[in-house]
């Protein structure tokens, strides 16, 4: 089968008065339709900076210097920018860490989810009916009447299915979620990481997963890379990873993780 | 006779009352906690945001005023200090900060900062205290060649050592670290913790842990109480309590984190809120073990 994302040999560099940072090295990576893979690695690996680069949403001085992105056949780094605007969001998402930052304070949500559908060519009265399922789907009760809150009306789990549900709205084939339950208290990031299986079944999706915790790859990833200092050191199932980590790297990272010895 | 002993505190907050404001209301932020800590106990209190973990924690130093209740420091309550003698009492009770970036002064050297409090309390002259911010930098890890730094100099880790450092400078008895690594990146949090866990032997430390990481209290916690809205709703030994979960929160919560072990059966338990009752009395379920059930 044809990879859905094939990244090939990215390079990030981050250009600076004194110095030439690379981001991200030479890095090589695919994701099968349906697929989830966790990429893992620790703050400045150049884990977010790949996803950026993917959405072509890296900001000055952050550059792509070498590589390809192929995505459903095209390489995504040769888009005009109005063909990349209609890759994100309706082809590709991204769902944030933060969900208190990340949605508009000063928008009901429903007019947020409906944004994103609005915006990708869905007429309004359609979207009407869509964002209400969307909601259902994310599993918020009474979701005719939460489309109508501002998002500091709602907590911080229910902030992070409305995210979601943005990032569902035109059913892409492939989200990417950014340490989606970084900020959420554990009880809350079960839920919503129990919601995140149960839509990748149901919508197909394929899933680029970007977290530091090996807790959360454990519970959702096929397949996981780890990255280091903008290299990709080790990849493979998850299984295979967890269980005989092979790269030096990746078993001090699982060392590191409490009660890893215990358990 | 226990270094800590927390009798029936409360700290309550008022909410809302505003002209435009929803009716006033009242946060039981910390509702009747009792616990106590022996000398050399390394106490982990948990809970998730909002369950009064860390409100605990400053009442016990005074960094928030509780309404009632006892916090007895070696057999003395020091609610009934003054300002003087709470002061003095702080040199034995000292704190760690979850962020080490919001924590330090950007403006001091990092040299200044873990000399602030022998300044404070008026501790050796200036001789005597540069030889202990030395032996201070050491004792934590950090290169004495770095006391001219500022905090953004420094990375996350080396600033958390900065923090412990400063909290060190007094020789205190009992640190309260409140989520001292949830800042930290995954590697780093263990070295820090390895810091921690040292420093308890070398220098007979006792520790109040407060976290919301239940792995890493598993790993390095000898007793362990739970907090769910102001109530600590279980507590035992460390072993016993991840062993039997008995409040239904308890259980919920070690349910609720994630297994390394991608085949591990998944039983979420979900804890039903409307069935919290807060006025369950603990009871003994076990040797060491308590439980509001």
């Amino acid at each position: 089968m044809n990879p859905l994302l094939d990244i090939q040999h990215l390079t990030v560099v981050f250009d600076r008065p004194a110095s030439t940072l690379k981001a991200v090295d030479d890095l090589s990576l695919t994701i099968q339709p349906g697929e989830t893979l966790g990429l893992v690695g620790e703050s400045g690996s150049g884990k977010s900076v790949t996803a950026l680069a993917v959405l072509r949403l890296l900001q000055h001085p952050g550059k792509v210097t070498a590589g390809h992105v192929f995505f459903e056949g095209r390489d995504l780094l040769q888009l005009s920018e109005s063909e990349m605007r209609a890759v994100r969001g309706g082809r590709i998402s991204l769902i944030f860490q933060e969900p208190m930052t990340a949605l508009n304070p000063t928008i009901r949500v429903g007019d947020q989810i409906a944004e994103a559908l609005t915006s990708h060519g869905v007429e309004k009265e359609d979207a009407r009916h869509r964002v209400v399922e969307l909601l259902e789907a994310v599993r918020i009760t009474d979701a005719a009447k939460r489309a109508r809150d501002y998002p500091h009306q709602l907590s911080g789990g229910m902030r992070q299915r409305v995210m979601i549900a943005i990032a569902l709205a035109c059913r892409p084939p492939l989200v990417i979620a950014d340490e989606p339950t970084t900020a959420l208290d554990v009880t809350i990031q079960a839920q919503v990481l129990e919601m995140l299986d149960e839509l990748k079944e149901r919508f197909n999706l394929a899933l680029l997963l970007i977290t530091h915790d090996f807790g959360v790859i454990a519970e959702l990833a096929d397949r996981v890379a780890v990255m280091q200092g903008g290299k990709l050191v080790e990849q493979g199932p998850v299984r295979q990873i967890l269980r005989q980590p092979s790269h030096e790297y990746t078993q001090r990272l699982l060392r590191a993780v409490p009660g890893m010895s215990r358990r | 006779m226990s270094l800590l002993e927390v009798r029936h505190l409360v700290k309550h907050f008022s909410r809302g009352g505003g002209l435009f404001a929803p009716p006033p209301g009242v946060v039981r932020a910390v509702d009747d906690v009792s616990f106590q800590i022996d000398e050399g106990d390394m106490f982990g209190l948990v809970g998730e945001s909002g369950s009064g973990k860390s409100t605990t924690g400053r009442c016990i130093l005074r960094l928030i005023e509780p309404d009632s209740g006892e916090v007895r420091f070696r057999g003395e309550n020091v609610l009934d200090f003054s300002r003087t003698r709470m002061r003095v009492a702080r040199r034995d009770m000292q704190i760690v900060f979850q962020d080490p970036y919001s924590s330090l002064n950007p403006r001091m050297r990092a040299g200044d900062i873990v000399e602030e409090p022998l300044i404070i309390h008026r501790l050796g002259d200036a001789a005597e205290r540069e030889a202990r911010v030395k032996e201070l930098f050491e004792l934590v890890g950090l290169e004495t060649t770095h006391l001219e730094r500022y905090p953004r100099e420094f990375s996350g880790g080396q600033r958390q050592r900065i923090g412990i450092a400063r909290a060190l400078a007094l020789n205190p008895a009992l640190v309260v670290a409140d989520e001292p690594v949830s800042a930290l990146d995954v590697s780093i949090q263990a070295q820090v913790i390895e810091l921690l866990l040292d420093l308890r032997t070398r220098l007979r430390l006792t520790y109040l842990f407060i976290a919301h990481d239940l792995r890493l209290v598993e790993n390095i916690c000898n007793r362990v109480a739970v907090m769910y809205l102001g109530k600590i709703v279980e507590m035992g030994d460390t072993e016993a309590l991840f062993k039997s979960p008995t409040h239904p929160y308890t259980r919920a919560l070690l349910s609720a984190v994630p297994r390394l072990d991608p085949d591990a059966p998944r039983t979420r338990i979900e804890f039903d809120s409307s069935s919290f009752e807060r006025d369950t009395p603990m009871r003994e379920i076990g040797t060491s073990h308590w439980a509001a059930v």
